[in-house]
């Protein structure tokens, strides 16, 4: 009984470190990530058909007068579709009306002293917002996109998403003390969230932009875009690795010292 | 106007290739943390005699806390003969001074130095205490902190290799209960010192002195002139003041001592804006100093010198969300296609908080914590705010060496409620 209770007498937790390897950490990598970028490099026109199919029937209904229509361009290894939908502009009230709430948001936030952090990041995207109304205030007819260059580029950087995804998401989960396939459910985990929450949010972003006005198009861009994608990567990581600690706990033969 | 957005384009890769070497070099940092081997710290050699120490503690209106720290320091299992404490009250207008008299009645080791004249501020302060110090070594501690009873010892051990000039210990919030901040700041910690100072030192970088839980050489700091009173960042001065004179600046993982960290947003936005202010200043005096340094090693400068840009890089950031803004409506879109606007982008949000996520996730597991690890997703509001304030103290800093204005020190806000504020005398 003393014997046993004296084993699990552990050093500082100053100079620990895990017991794994860096040369097994690279070659879990090589055989779990890379083969899953492949697989983006690969079938990535087929992954941007099925989203932009999706969205079509999804869209199409709301658009009786005009065409819905899945395109594609060349990109890399083969063609990526896309979706062409007419935007709506925004009327001069529209856009009044933006910039004025806009405006009022620039004034008001930095004065609420609670919760400054997200107080910044809302006076951020009110300042997007705002620089946008009065774009369309002032040069309604210079906006320089229309929605089929915003899809288009929408797939663009959602194909670098699913690139970026495996390789960012093997980096940071593949070096945990964990076993191999609660690592690799992991990456995938994160990596299927990412096509579904990428598909959907083409659908939400080209509805907006159809139906109610194109002034949100940089909203979309700067603060909605990519930005969210890594809150659900730390988010499901974070997930992951509270889970890890606290089983860590008792687990001692994880651990070393050096 | 073709050369103009040439010019914001370039300047948009320019930051991403300032992002990527960030994040790369805080991935190795959290590659070696989890695999490579420790470096251990001095602690085998606690039999050594050690030297004698003058524990120095700048006060300024520390009413709330200033009986909690003399009370701990009391216990700490130093030799008294070979110690000495010494209270720096600095023109405090509360109770602080009656408070460390009472302790400097019944302890003759403690040594109170009451100014009420002269400059103001930390740096000025600590000039005057060295001066009246007899210690070989001194160590700092902020009122607000709760030395654990070894960690004089642990600190003080190394000054044995006479290669080393200063050691800096670690900072664990005991205040990480109170709200969200309190919790992220947490979050930050842990990578920051779990994970980045403890890389640094495994790798023979360059460990930060942060100017509290910390200890430095007496007689090399007056050779070197004492402190810069015109510096609010004096501990990140004396980091590169020591490393270009060739002495060693050592990190002590194992030196943990509880800190009180901000429980409101405000008070964090002074604090972070004059951390940044401070650090900027320091980053004009000795970039150049750093690289053309003798004693220091390719590794140690490059180390250093991204070290001293760590408070530039949200500005960066900044100007080049400006630019992409100017950009998009300018409808070049064209340059974000692809992975680069999104490697710009993900690294606003990984490396937003001075630490990447998996720096952070990393440091927490080696911490043994976990419930807190769920926060994670919520530094992306802390990189934002991060940025503003970071950039206002960086434009603080521009301002100061263009008109050679001198920068005013402002004291923490303290939120000490429930342990004893009454001398235990």
């Amino acid at each position: 009984m003393i014997k046993e209770a004296k084993s699990i007498i552990l050093y500082h937790r100053s100079h620990r470190r895990i017991a794994g390897s860096l040369g097994l950490f690279f070659l879990q990598y090589f055989f779990f990530i890379v083969p899953l970028f492949l697989v983006v490099i690969f079938f990535y026109p087929y992954i941007t058909h099925v989203a932009c199919s999706l969205a079509h029937a999804v869209l199409a209904p709301y658009f009786p007068d005009a065409t819905v229509k899945i395109l594609q361009f060349p990109y890399f290894l083969g063609n990526a579709s896309y979706i062409d939908l007419p935007g709506k502009d925004p009327t001069l009230f529209f856009s009044l009306l933006n910039a004025l709430a806009s405006l009022a948001l620039l004034i008001f936030l930095p004065t609420f002293k609670k919760t400054k952090h997200m107080l910044i990041f809302f006076t951020v995207v009110a300042f997007i917002n705002f620089v946008s109304s009065l774009f369309f205030l002032f040069f309604p007819n210079r906006f320089p996109y229309e929605v089929v260059e915003f899809s288009e580029l929408y797939i663009k950087q959602q194909i670098s998403i699913w690139l970026f995804i495996p390789v960012i998401t093997g980096l940071a989960v593949l070096p945990l003390p964990s076993s191999l396939a609660s690592k690799v459910i992991t990456v995938l985990v994160i990596f299927l969230y990412s096509l579904v929450f990428g598909a959907v949010r083409y659908v939400v972003f080209l509805f907006v932009l159809g139906k109610v006005s194109m002034l949100y198009m940089a909203i979309f861009f700067f603060v909605l875009g990519p930005l969210i994608d890594f809150v659900y990567v730390v988010g499901i990581y974070g997930v992951y690795v509270a889970r890890l600690a606290e089983n860590m706990r008792g687990n001692f033969a994880l651990w070393k010292w050096s | 106007m073709e050369m103009v957005i040439t010019l914001l384009k370039a300047y948009l890769l320019f930051t991403i290739g300032v992002m990527l070497v960030y994040s790369v070099r805080h991935y190795i940092f959290t590659l070696n943390r989890l695999f490579g081997e420790q470096r251990i710290y001095y602690q085998d050699i606690l039999n050594s005699d050690l030297k004698t120490i003058s524990v120095l503690i700048p006060m300024h209106n520390e009413e709330k806390v200033a009986a909690n720290i003399l009370d701990v320091l009391l216990l700490a299992d130093y030799d008294k003969d070979k110690m000495e404490i010494i209270p720096m009250n600095d023109f405090s207008e509360d109770r602080t001074r009656e408070i460390v008299d009472a302790y400097a009645q019944q302890y003759p080791f403690i040594k109170p130095l009451h100014r009420y004249e002269g400059e103001r501020g930390k740096p000025a302060a600590l000039n005057d205490a060295i001066k009246q110090a007899t210690g070989e070594i001194i160590i700092v501690f902020d009122a607000d902190y709760l030395p654990p009873r070894g960690i004089l010892k642990n600190i003080a051990v190394s000054f044995q290799d006479p290669e080393v000039g200063a050691v800096m210990g670690r900072v664990i919030p005991v205040n990480t209960g109170g709200n969200i901040l309190t919790r992220l700041l947490d979050l930050e910690r842990s990578g920051g010192y779990q994970v980045d100072q403890q890389a640094r030192y495994n790798l023979r970088l360059m460990p930060q002195y942060g100017g509290t839980v910390g200890g430095f050489r007496r007689k090399v700091l007056l050779d070197l002139g004492g402190f810069n009173t015109k510096i609010l960042a004096e501990d990140t001065e004396l980091t590169y003041r020591l490393s270009i004179h060739g002495w060693k600046v050592l990190y002590a993982n194992r030196a943990e001592c509880y800190e009180e960290v901000p429980e409101k947003w405000t008070v964090r936005a002074r604090q972070i804006r004059r951390w940044s202010r401070g650090h900027n200043d320091v980053m004009f005096r000795y970039f150049f100093p750093l690289l053309t340094s003798p004693f220091l090693s390719f590794r140690e400068k490059f180390d250093g010198m991204l070290l001293l840009l760590v408070y530039c890089v949200p500005v960066i950031l900044l100007i080049g969300l400006i630019d992409s803004l100017f950009l998009f409506f300018w409808g070049d879109m064209s340059i974000f296609a692809g992975i680069f606007f999104l490697i710009f982008i993900g690294a606003y949000n990984t490396f937003g908080n001075f630490a990447p996520f998996y720096q952070v996730g990393t440091a927490c597991l080696l911490d043994g914590v976990s419930r807190r690890i769920l926060l994670l997703p919520f530094l992306i509001f802390n990189f934002f705010f991060n940025m503003w304030y970071i950039s206002k103290g960086f434009f603080d800093a521009c301002i100061d060496k263009l008109i050679n204005r001198k920068a005013v020190w402002q004291k923490t806000e303290r939120f000490r409620t429930t342990s004893n504020v009454e001398p235990s005398v």
